[in-house]
Formats: structure tokens, C-alpha cells, sequence
């Protein structure tokens, strides 16, 4: 993690700097097991948040697929686990898992354009799908129309005052981290990065851009599914408005705003984008327009996001690892 | 389905259409020109409806007076967008680009929210009456009549203005080949101002129609957006005659399949229209084998 | 086409061991330093919360907690309720189901409220149900159309607003007797529940002899009317059921008036009845439109209290529909509070909730509840627009 080349860790030592970084980070994580029960529902949410931000940065950060259609990846992880467990009396993580190969199944459905689309129009087309299952799911009866599904409460979820689901969440999160960074810094890394930037030299190359387009979409909708599950069983309710295409923007955001170099940029965008909300509380609308120039901003100014701007300053601060 | 209400879907797909046809236009001068697939289209045109209803009208102007104020003002909002938001930074990629004009949107929204959202929905003042006519069984409400009017009007003037006078020249002569137009003497820079500046203004007219058929609310335009993007990619992104045509395609095959099976169709025949044109004429419906530019 | 590099083996296992080994302390840790409960009552205070809409698409809401503020303070200015001062807080979640929960979250478990006190907007009301169903803290009249409020009786929610189904009954009885429409048509909007109301209100058309001759379902984003009212032109029913949300209901209306065409009456339900839908149809709902209305309006003589405790509290405020229910809301709290004396708990509140009957704030109609029955409004006026105005044509009307 953090400007630490991945190759120092194969000898199987970790430099001072990443064990105080792994400190810090441990630190961030455990704390709100100490904190009230609202601090832990928000941290909780964070971490889900980034668990989605982290899957989108894979085709967005690697592979320049613009993805808009993470919300539905999402609303699938939500409302597939949620009938699995309703009408099939599925235990949670089969459950899950179910509504993961559903959504995997969406992800590879998208991906089938993508060859003949330009960047732009795959975009659009994401947004119109996002759209579409938004839609879809406040029509019909079985997905509970437009108030949505009420999910029985799960012991685990309440376990401990919550520490227990904070702590299921945290550690996929790390998870995904660690899978994601084995992605990143691997062949499928390698691949998707070559076909972003010269799709016909890839190919020449030996690339199968089809197929690893696919696998883009796919991983992010494994991510997207998990965060969308965990989601609806933070509230034990799946409203439709939680799934609408604005989610995808906010994941979007996410991404952005946290950056997308490194793996743990998308979290610390989740964070911002939960904390937001909550830091103005009692002046909502204020908070959204700070939001929108924090983002504007990035994207205009800060394209590397927050992650940039950190890894900047401790590169100014003459920490850089010759 | 009777007569009367195919006739009353036609009509009122025909004004949707072309209302999504004249934002469409909108988007394909800008995305022509400057190469920004601009998303924050409809939420100008929002913010050009609250400006006028809040602005502009307790002034104490005219109604007519009021409308063209406010094109105009909107107008010069364009041209300070372009600055602040597009202009620096431009050797960024256009989905970079795209992604500033949805900031720009989210912070138009919350912009509204925070000032007129309260008390919303507000009844907008409409210029044509509340009265209607009608031919035998098909009833044409002056609303619509005008609205209609109005934007193709607009989308005359537009026509006129950018095959026939100098700056339109110059902006087709961008929009063909940036860096030739460049050399050949065209002030780039200049050019792209004015391309935000009449796009923005024709997205004020397009939230002026609309607001007094809906009411004026914080979720005026949005509906719109995805509309106006699919008519301008029925057209191929490049093409107004095209961005016209595939609005009125989609306004009308939306306002019959809403007559003919139920308004839950709406949203998926936009997607599948959107679907279908993307997959099997990716350059727009109406794309010349000369000019087969990919979107 | 995994990096062999990338397998679990070449990470640190001492980083992995250190990272678990933590978590699971600290949650041991944790766990056993986790804090007791609170009430929400302190020596001269009783805290109470509640989310609701005072921004985004229906800020109307707003004026809901408005009503109750008010009422609140001209109740604390009298020197409270048995010597404590109630503490009103309402947090805003912009009709979102995700900001909604997360509130009622924070107000349990970081603000330690009494009671979750009032509410407005179906959705939100809907999440915000969802977490406290499964908690003992009071939820109580929130001005939220929802059955499954009270559809099963729920042991800590109360409700003060009758169902749409209860209203839309009575309302079409009252009008029926006054107006004999022969032929009605239904809109409804496409929001849960709808499915029962169409049925309760096609039973009573049956029983009184009214031939249904139009049918719709109306989606909530849709705000084109024009070919549903080109649809019900066609057929010119008497009397139209509308079920929309105020500015829904004013979209109808006014293309109702575009389009040259109107029924003998239209009715509905209490969104009919609130200054929203007046605002915003303007002249078009004039001699039309007669609903049921929880609370007299603002301007009957009767509804003083709430008016002069709303001027009272902020001049700026208008009263409305929604500040007289949340008036109404404060009231009956305060009521129960009272009779619960000065020690208050939860379960006290709620035993006196149950015993409430014939309640008579002064502005409504009598509200009673039991162990069973945790809908008390059990009256409602019928209001007519004339005018400009609403303008109150009788006696409550009792519901079935």
C-alpha cells in the first residue's frame, strides 16, 4: 500500500513506513467498535460504500470504462438476496452469494456493447440500465413495487450492538482491498490497462478484448453485489430510492474524489462521501452544494483525487522511499 | 385505442419530441464543437426556469421581456461555465470533461434545492393562455401550440444562424476539424465561448416551455436529460437534422406505446430505442457512408 | 490469469495475524465496555425527534414539524408538561429512505430520544418504520398515509391520519349522498397499498349503485397528465376518486381545465384538503373538488390555538393543512404526557395512549385508541373548495 512498490513485500519483511501505515490503518478500522451504536451504523456504511467504490474503480481506474451502471449491480446484490432469503428461506450468505452470480450475469450482459461502443456511449448506456432496473423493481409485485422489502432482522446484524456486522463489513472490505490490488498489480491488471490505452495494439498482442472488457464489468459487479446485499442488510429494508441511478454517481464520486492510482483512494472517497451528509446535518442543503464543488473541483483541477493530493504532500514532506 | 387518443398521444408525443430535439440540439453544438457530452444540459435549463420565476419576473417586466431576458442571461451563465469549468485543464480527456458537466449538474440541483426548494412546486406563468382548439376531435391546447411554435422557431433561428452567418461558420469549421480551423484563422477559443454561450440559451428556452406544462420543481429537467442525449445519439452525435428527427422518433414512439400499453413502458422503449440505434447504427440513424464517425 | 505473486503467501503473515488478531480484541474489549440505555427524560426535560422531509421534492413536509414546534413552545411557555419542557428535534432527510433510517438511527442512538415523535412523507415513513417496529421506542403520528402502520397493531406506533382507505369510504358516501353522481372514474397514484384502496373504493361504488367507467394508475414521476385526462374525458364520468399527492392531484386539475373538461366533483383524500393543492391548482379546483380533512383549516375561528401558537413561534410561518395536524399531533402527546404524570416511561406512555377516548383537541375530530386499536382519528371534516378557499361543509363525518 500507499507509494511502496509491491515487489518489497515478497521477501516477506515490511519496511517501517508500511507498519506504520498499517497501524494507522488498523487504528481507523477498530475505532468504531468503541464509538456509540449511530457512529458504528455510519462506519458500517462506509465501509460498504467502499467496498462498492473499490470494485468501481477497476473498469473505471484500469480499463477506462466509464461505468454508470454500478447502482444496478447494486440493486441486484440487494434485491436478488433479499428474495433468495424471503422466498427461498436461502440462509444470508448463499443468499448473497446467489444474488452475486446474478449480478455477475448483468455485468457480463453490459460488457456485450461494449466492443462497439465508444467510451461516451457505453456511459449512456450504463445510465440508461441503472435507469432501467430502478424502474423494473418499483413495477412489479414481487420486488415489492415502489415501497420496497422489509427484511426480517438478522441476529448477526444486531449482534453486539453492531460491532459484529461492522466488523463483517470491515474485513470484506479489506478483502476486496487485497483482491483488488492483487488485480491491479497483476496480469489482469496489465491487460486491462493495455487495452484502455491501445485497444488494436493489445489485440495484436493476443488480448481478448471481449473477454477482458467482460471481466471488468464483471468484478465490479461482484463488488457492487456485495455492497448492495450488505446495504440492504445494514437496514433490513430494500427501498428502491436507495438503488436509483444517483447512487451510481455517488460511487462515481467516490472514486473520483478518493482517486484512482492507488487501491485505497476509492475508500477514502467513500468516507468523504458518507461523512458529508452527516458533518452537515442540520444544514442539509448546504452540505450537497459543497459536495458538488469538492467534485467539480476534483475532476477539474484534482484529477488524481484525494489520494493525490495525500500522496503529493508526503511527497513534499520528503518521505518518498528512494 | 380510439382515434382521439392516438391523435392526443401523436400530439403530445410530437411536442415531447420536439421539446427533446431542441435540447438535443443543444448538446450536439456542444459536443460537436468543443468534444464535452454536456450533462449538466437539463439542469441549466432548470436553473434558467428558477431564474426567471424568481429573478427576473419580480422585477416587474413583461412577460415576453422577462423570457428573453432570461435566455439571455442563461446565456452569459454558459459562457462563465465554459471558463471556470471546461476551459482550464484542457488537455484533460473528454469523459473527464463529462464529468466536471455532471458536478456542474449536482451543484445546479442542490443550488436550487437550497433556495427555491421549500415551498416547490410553483405554477409558472405560461405565454400562451390556458385555452385550447379544436380540430373536430383532436384538441390542441394553446400550451402546446406555442411550446411547439416556439421551439421550432428557435430551432430555425438556430439553423439560420449557424449556416449562414460568420460565427456559425466558424463553429462548423471547429466542429469539423478543430486544429485545421485553427490554422485557417478561426479563433478557437472564441468560438467555443459562443458555442456555450447559444447552447445555453437554447437549454433556457427548452426549461421555459416546459416549466409552465409541468410545474416549476427542483426535478424539472430530468426527465429530460437521458431523452435529449438518445435523440442526439439517433442522430450520431454530429448531426442536427438528426438530433431533430430522433427527438421527435422517440417523442412519438413513446406517446403511443404509453397509449397503446401503459406508462410503465416509457422508460424501457427509451432504453431500448437507445439500445438498439447504439448497436445497430452506432454513427445515428441518419449518418452519410462519407462521414461514419463512431460516437 | 491470477498473479501467482499475488497468492495470500507472499503478503506478510505477521501484517494478516496483526490485522486479525486486533479486530478481535478490540471487539471483546468493546463489547464488554457497550453502554445501558437511556430514556430520553431528564429532570426538566423530555427529548423527543423525528426525521422528516424539510427539503428536497416534498419540503411541504416541513411544515408539519412546524405545527408541532409550535405547539410545543406555547405548551414549554406555560411551564411544560408536570414540570419538563419538551425538547422537539427534527432532523431532515430530504425524502430519502437511506437519510430517513440513518436519523432515526442517530435520534435512538446518539440523541436517546423518548419517543419518535411525528413524521411526514410515505416512503421515508415506511423506513422509518421498519426500525422501530423492532425497537420499544414510541413512533407516533406521523403524517404518513401508510397501512402497515397500523395493519398489524404495532405496540409502540401510533397513528392519528386514517387510512386512505377509511377516508376515501367516507368521503365517497358524504359526496354521493350530496351530489348522486351516477358514473365515477378512479386515478390513482402508484405507490404502495394502492392495490386495497382501488378495491375499498370499487366495493363502495358497487354498494351505492355507481358504475365505474374509468380506471387508472398514475406513476409518481410522471407529471404529464394529458392523456390520462384525454382518456377520462372520453368516458365523462360524474365524479372523479382522486388519489395523488397535492401537486399530482393540482397537475389534474389544471389540465383539466386546459383540456375544457371537468366532472361534477371530484374527492379523495386529505391531500385534496391541504393549502398545497389549493396554492397550486389556483381557480381550477374551485366548486369541484370536496375531501376529507383531518383537522379544520386554518382559517375557521376554531383552529385559533394553532394559528396564534404558530405566529408565535415564527411570524414568517404559514399555516396550513400540515401545521394544524402537527398541532394535533402535539396536542394529544401532550395530553397523554400529561396523564402519565410526573414520572414518565415509555410504558406508561403507552398504557395511557390505549386508554385515550373521546379525546377533543377543539380542531379535529375525537380521537380514542385501545390495545387494538392504534388508529384514533375517528372523524373527519368535509371540505369543500369555494372560492379560492376551503371552506368546511359540516360536522365530522365518522369513519367506518
Amino acid at each position: 500500500m500507499g507509494d511502496v512498490p509491491f515487489g518489497s513485500q515478497e521477501a516477506g519483511h515490511t519496511s517501517p513506513r508500511s507498519r506504520v501505515l498499517l497501524t494507522v490503518l488498523v487504528l481507523v478500522l477498530v475505532a468504531p467498535l468503541f464509538a456509540t451504536g449511530y457512529m458504528r451504523y455510519v462506519a458500517t456504511l462506509w465501509m460498504i460504500y467502499a467496498i462498492a467504490a473499490v470494485g468501481l474503480q477497476i473498469p473505471i481506474g484500469l480499463a477506462a470504462i466509464y461505468s454508470f451502471g454500478h447502482s444496478a449491480f447494486m440493486l441486484v446484490g440487494a434485491y436478488a438476496m433479499a428474495l433468495a432469503i424471503m422466498l427461498g428461506g436461502w440462509p444470508v450468505p448463499i443468499a448473497m452469494l446467489a444474488a452475486l452470480v446474478l449480478a455477475a450475469l448483468v455485468g457480463a450482459l453490459l460488457a456485450l456493447p461494449s466492443l462497439r461502443l465508444s467510451g461516451f456511449a457505453l456511459a449512456i448506456v450504463t445510465m440508461g440500465a441503472s435507469s432501467l432496473f430502478f424502474q423494473s423493481v418499483k413495477v412489479f409485485k414481487l420486488t415489492g413495487g415502489p415501497q420496497g422489502l422489509f427484511l426480517p432482522e438478522f441476529a448477526f446484524v444486531k449482534a453486539m450492538d453492531g460491532r459484529a456486522f461492522y466488523a463483517i463489513c470491515a474485513g470484506l472490505m479489506m478483502l476486496g482491498l487485497m483482491v483488488s490490488h492483487c488485480v491491479e498489480s497483476g496480469r489482469i491488471g496489465r491487460v486491462l490497462r493495455a487495452s484502455a490505452a491501445n485497444p488494436l495494439m493489445a489485440q495484436s498482442f493476443g488480448v481478448h478484448l471481449m473477454r477482458v472488457r467482460t471481466l471488468a464489468f464483471v468484478i465490479s459487479a461482484v463488488y457492487g453485489s456485495i455492497a448492495g446485499s450488505l446495504l440492504g442488510l445494514s437496514t433490513s429494508y430494500i427501498a428502491p430510492e436507495a438503488y436509483a441511478p444517483d447512487l451510481s454517481i455517488q460511487v462515481f464520486a467516490a472514486v473520483m474524489i478518493g482517486g484512482m492510482a492507488r487501491a485505497w483512494g476509492p475508500v477514502l472517497g467513500a468516507l468523504f462521501i458518507v461523512l458529508i451528509p452527516e458533518l452537515t446535518q442540520s444544514v442539509q442543503n448546504l452540505g450537497a452544494i459543497v459536495y458538488a464543488l469538492i467534485f467539480i473541483a476534483v475532476s477539474t483541477v484534482y484529477p488524481g483525487g484525494l489520494q493525490q493530493m495525500i500522496s503529493g504532500l508526503r511527497a513534499r514532506l520528503g518521505k518518498r522511499v528512494p | 385505442m380510439t382515434l382521439d387518443i392516438l391523435m392526443a398521444a401523436l400530439v403530445s408525443g410530437i411536442v415531447n419530441g420536439g421539446l427533446y430535439a431542441l435540447l438535443g440540439i443543444a448538446i450536439v453544438l456542444i459536443f460537436s464543437t468543443t468534444g464535452v457530452a454536456n450533462f449538466a444540459q437539463g439542469e441549466l435549463a432548470t436553473f434558467g426556469a428558477f431564474a426567471m420565476f424568481m429573478i427576473v419576473l419580480p422585477v416587474g417586466l413583461s412577460l415576453v421581456v422577462a423570457w428573453m431576458s432570461t435566455v439571455v442571461l442563461l446565456g452569459i451563465l454558459g459562457a462563465v461555465v465554459y471558463f471556470i469549468v471546461i476551459r482550464p485543464r484542457p488537455e484533460a480527456d473528454h469523459l473527464n470533461l463529462a464529468v466536471r458537466t455532471l458536478g456542474l449538474s449536482g451543484l445546479l440541483h442542490s443550488i436550487d434545492v437550497l433556495k427555491w426548494g421549500p415551498n416547490e412546486p410553483y405554477r409558472f406563468p405560461s405565454l400562451f393562455g390556458s385555452g385550447s382548439l379544436s380540430f373536430g376531435t383532436v384538441v390542441l391546447s394553446h400550451d402546446q401550440l406555442g411550446t411547439l411554435a416556439v421551439a421550432v422557431a428557435m430551432a430555425v433561428l438556430f439553423f439560420a444562424f449557424f449556416n449562414h452567418t460568420r460565427p456559425g461558420l466558424a463553429m462548423r469549421a471547429v466542429a469539423m476539424n478543430r486544429e485545421v480551423a485553427a490554422l485557417q484563422g478561426v479563433d478557437v477559443q472564441r468560438t467555443n465561448v459562443m458555442v456555450w454561450v447559444v447552447a445555453t440559451a437554447i437549454s433556457a428556452t427548452v426549461g421555459l416551455l416546459v416549466a409552465p406544462i409541468s410545474f416549476l420543481d427542483t426535478g424539472l429537467m430530468q426527465p429530460y436529460l437521458l431523452k435529449a442525449f438518445t435523440a442526439a445519439i439517433i442522430g450520431g452525435m454530429y448531426s442536427f437534422p438528426g438530433v431533430v428527427a430522433g427527438g421527435l422518433i422517440l417523442g412519438i414512439a413513446e406517446a403511443l406505446a404509453t397509449a397503446a400499453a401503459s406508462i410503465h413502458v416509457r422508460e424501457p422503449l427509451a432504453f431500448a430505442v437507445l439500445l438498439l440505434v447504439l448497436l445497430l447504427r452506432p454513427a445515428g440513424l441518419f449518418a452519410s457512408s462519407r462521414l461514419q464517425r463512431r460516437v | 490469469m491470477i498473479d501467482p505473486h499475488c497468492s495470500k503467501n507472499s503478503l506478510p503473515r505477521l501484517r494478516r495475524r496483526a490485522g486479525a488478531g486486533a479486530l478481535v480484541a478490540s471487539m471483546a474489549l468493546a463489547w464488554a465496555g457497550a453502554a445501558v440505555a437511556e430514556d430520553g427524560v431528564s429532570a426538566n426535560e423530555i427529548h423527543i425527534g423525528t426525521s422528516l422531509a424539510v427539503t428536497g421534492p416534498i419540503a411541504v413536509c416541513a411544515s408539519v414539524g412546524d405545527g408541532a414546534s409550535a405547539y410545543f413552545k406555547h405548551v414549554n411557555d406555560a411551564g411544560g408538561v408536570n414540570g419538563r419542557k419538551i425538547k422537539f428535534t427534527v432532523l431532515d432527510d430530504a425524502y430519502s429512505t437511506q437519510r430517513a433510517i440513518g436519523n432515526v438511527r442517530r435520534l435512538m442512538s446518539q440523541d436517546k430520544v423518548f419517543a419518535i415523535f411525528s413524521g411526514c412523507g410515505t416512503a421515508t415513513g415506511a423506513a422509518v418504520l421498519s426500525v422501530v417496529e423492532k425497537e420499544s421506542i414510541p413512533y407516533l403520528f406521523p403524517q404518513v398515509g401508510l397501512d402497515a402502520l397500523v395493519q398489524p397493531v404495532k405496540k409502540n406506533v401510533y397513528s392519528i391520519l386514517p387510512l386512505y382507505g377509511q377516508q376515501l369510504a367516507a368521503a365517497i358516501d358524504y359526496v354521493a349522498k350530496s351530489q348522486q353522481p351516477k358514473t365515477a372514474a378512479i386515478s390513482m397514484i402508484n405507490i404502495a397499498g394502492n392495490e386495497v384502496w382501488t378495491a375499498v373504493i370499487k366495493d363502495k361504488l358497487k354498494a351505492l349503485n355507481i358504475q365505474l367507467v374509468d380506471e387508472q394508475l398514475i406513476e409518481v414521476t410522471s407529471p404529464e397528465k394529458a392523456p390520462f385526462v384525454t382518456q377520462m374525458k372520453g368516458k365523462n364520468p360524474d365524479m372523479v376518486v382522486m388519489v395523488d399527492s397535492a401537486p399530482g392531484a393540482a397537475r389534474y386539475v389544471i389540465e383539466m381545465q386546459r383540456q375544457g373538461w371537468k366532472p361534477k366533483v371530484i374527492t379523495g383524500i386529505n391531500t385534496l384538503t391541504d393549502e398545497s393543492f389549493l396554492r397550486a391548482a389556483g381557480n381550477a379546483a374551485d366548486n369541484l373538488v370536496v375531501a376529507p380533512a383531518a383537522t379544520l383549516p386554518p382559517t375557521d375561528p376554531k383552529a385559533k390555538e394553532c394559528v396564534d401558537a404558530l405566529a408565535a413561534y415564527d411570524k414568517a410561518l404559514q399555516p396550513s393543512g400540515f401545521t394544524m395536524f402537527g398541532c394535533l399531533g402535539a396536542k394529544m402527546f401532550v395530553d397523554a404526557l400529561r396523564r402519565v404524570g410526573p414520572e414518565p416511561t415509555r410504558a406508561a406512555l403507552l398504557a395511557q395512549l390505549d386508554k385515550t377516548s373521546g379525546f377533543d383537541s377543539g380542531f379535529s375530530g375525537p380521537i380514542s385508541f385501545g390495545p387494538s386499536v392504534h388508529q384514533g382519528l375517528t372523524a373527519m371534516y368535509p371540505i369543500a373548495v369555494q372560492g379560492g378557499q376551503f371552506k368546511v361543509m359540516g360536522a365530522p363525518v365518522p369513519l367506518q
